[in-house]
């Protein structure tokens, strides 16, 4: 670089939106924000510090080896936000503090995170999300899903799906067993000649082996998943998620979701359904979620939790010409002589809630 | 969701491109490769292979270029990119191993077995997180020499004591007055695939799978 342009440096990850890409995340965060008001969520802003300590039992070693940590004045460990849910989360917990509360919590989030996808430099990455927190839930899963799904059709995202599966599902079938966290990464990873390996040489019922071999690749609608040769307790511990899911076709989201029992989460504290949801055109998903009550567990509160985060630059990828962005206003000419009564003109229309474009002379 | 009409699968040049081509062909599928093309399009089954450098294959299929690759499982692993690893085949697999001069042996079972760290072993290697979490996990301590090509020279020339590298058949070692001492891993080849696009295609891919398998 040369020396003149030196001050200008910029560390790699970072990503300044100019202009249209400025307004495109403007104008989604606007969109999605007001929505989730809609349905009555409370905006919370998580702090952009925490920490580390805190949150290294909620990390997988990629992700905390991804993470940006710095020692502050005081010989702390300091984590710069990786991931707002976390935060939030940790936030709420600190307000409930020890009250015993059947408090329900309602909340939208958006903001940046810093966290290194794979092996390259950290990256910003935006999130905006909802969570639903309170002692007990009746039907608040099926309330996000209605959320999530009704605010990507609000926002126009073209030709996307809902991924489902759940994960207390393999934990009923595993709950014993040693190689429990082996299993369910080749679950995860789709990888059948691993988990037929790893299924075999495990110390589990006949019963429970076919259960996790027929299940494991499952991606299908509600008969599908009941036509499939589950043993009775495999069929008892997908009663939830068939529940819910034939709750939402019921409701008309069917074409719009899919049960997919290789969806799993490659953190711990989830505990019940998992879900992402993929579009046409983003190479990432663009939202992630599930139910998350072993995070509240472990930061001290007997709560059950669910929620969402979009992820913007996945969004982006797939609305930036979809969406309409209104960016010029009516033009008004401002003249050179008689330019102050121009002006008072242009004020009155923008107060008036107008929006215009002032051209010089 | 629509899926789409092609996938498109990055293969890696060179040896292991021919290797999957036979394979492949044998199933119905056809991959030709003509002269200075990048890829090749087979429209009867609607696959669109692209011709990459080994290396390069995760990349392709992270980043959404290539919904599946063909890739070593040493390849992968240093990629260390999130996939779904939808099968094995049953060619182009071999060993991952430390090689050295048989008279440096000894520095690495005193190090390795006896853990009598008198003198820090240097490694070279183009594998270098299999390498460093590899000794990370016993922990012995070792400093790690990226090299991207001949490795064996690293020996040689006293840039290290010691190589990690793949060896099939071990002639390049003899030729270089090099032994094995060590077999630290296996390789093999797989078919991955970014799990995103897998969801929007899995109809598909899964056939592609089944082919593979059949």
């Amino acid at each position: 670089m040369k020396k003149k342009n030196l001050f200008l440096h910029t560390p790699p990850g970072t990503k300044p939106l100019y202009m249209e890409e400025a307004l495109l995340r403007n104008t989604i965060e606007r969109k999605l924000c007001s929505y989730f008001e809609r349905w009555s969520y409370q905006p919370v802003e998580p702090p952009m510090i925490d920490y580390f300590d805190i949150y290294t039992p909620f990390l997988t070693e990629r992700q905390q080896k991804g993470s940006i940590r710095f020692v502050d004045r005081d010989g702390n460990l300091v984590l710069l936000r990786n991931d707002i849910t976390l935060f939030a989360a940790k936030a709420l917990a600190v307000r409930m503090g020890s009250r015993s509360s059947d408090e329900k919590f309602k909340y939208y989030y958006c903001g940046q995170i810093m966290r290194s996808r794979e092996k390259d430099a950290p990256e910003e990455y935006y999130q905006i999300g909802c969570e639903i927190v309170s002692k007990q839930f009746t039907h608040e899963e099926f309330e996000i899903l209605c959320l999530l799904l009704e605010s990507a059709k609000y926002l126009g995202v073209p030709d996307f799906r809902l991924h489902i599966g759940d994960i207390s599902f393999y934990n009923a079938l595993l709950k014993d067993c040693s190689e429990r966290t082996e299993i369910l990464t080749a679950i995860r990873k789709c990888d059948l000649p691993l988990l037929h390996e790893l299924v075999n040489n495990a110390e589990l019922s006949d019963e429970i082996k076919n259960d996790l071999l027929l299940s494991a690749h499952f991606i299908g609608n509600t008969n599908e998943l009941k036509a499939l040769k589950l043993s009775s307790s495999g069929k008892k511990a997908l009663e939830p998620l068939l529940h819910l899911v034939s709750s939402l076709e019921k409701a008309g989201y069917g074409d719009y979701m899919t049960i997919d029992l290789s969806e799993l989460p490659d953190l711990d504290y989830y505990n019940g359904i998992v879900f992402n949801v993929y579009a046409a055109g983003a190479e990432m998903p663009l939202v992630s979620g599930g139910r998350y009550d072993l995070l509240f567990k472990e930061l001290g509160q007997e709560k059950s939790a669910v929620g969402f985060s979009y992820w913007l630059y996945p969004l982006e990828k797939v609305l930036h010409d979809k969406l309409e962005l209104d960016n010029c206003g009516e033009n008004v000419k401002i003249s050179k002589s008689n330019f102050v009564d121009d002006f008072q003109k242009a004020i009155k229309e923008i107060t008036a809630g107008k929006k215009v474009q002032l051209n010089y002379e | 969701m629509e899926e789409k009409k092609i996938i498109t699968i990055a293969v890696p040049k060179g040896r292991l491109q021919e290797q999957i081509a036979e394979y492949l062909a044998v199933r119905g599928v056809t991959i030709k490769e003509e002269s200075r093309k990048l890829d090749y399009y087979d429209e009867k089954n609607g696959y669109r292979f692209l011709f990459v450098k080994n290396s390069d294959v995760p990349v392709y299929v992270n980043y959404g270029v290539a919904d599946l690759g063909f890739s070593g499982s040493d390849v992968v692993y240093e990629g260390d990119f999130e996939f779904l690893h939808l099968a094995r085949l049953p060619f182009g697999g071999t060993k991952i191993c430390v090689a050295g001069y048989e008279k440096d042996r000894p520095l690495f079972e005193q190090n390795g077995l006896e853990r009598n760290f008198i003198k820090p072993i240097k490694i070279a290697t183009k594998f270098t997180r299999f390498t460093n979490h590899y000794f990370e996990e016993r922990g012995i301590p070792v400093q790690i020499i990226k090299l991207t090509g001949s490795v064996e020279l690293a020996p040689i020339l006293g840039l290290a004591h010691f190589i990690v590298d793949l060896v099939e058949t071990g002639s390049t070692l003899r030729e270089n007055n090099l032994a094995v001492i060590e077999e630290i891993g296996r390789t093999h080849v797989k078919l991955i695939a970014n799990p995103s696009l897998y969801r929007q295609n899995y109809r598909k891919i899964d056939d592609f799978v089944s082919k593979l398998q059949g």
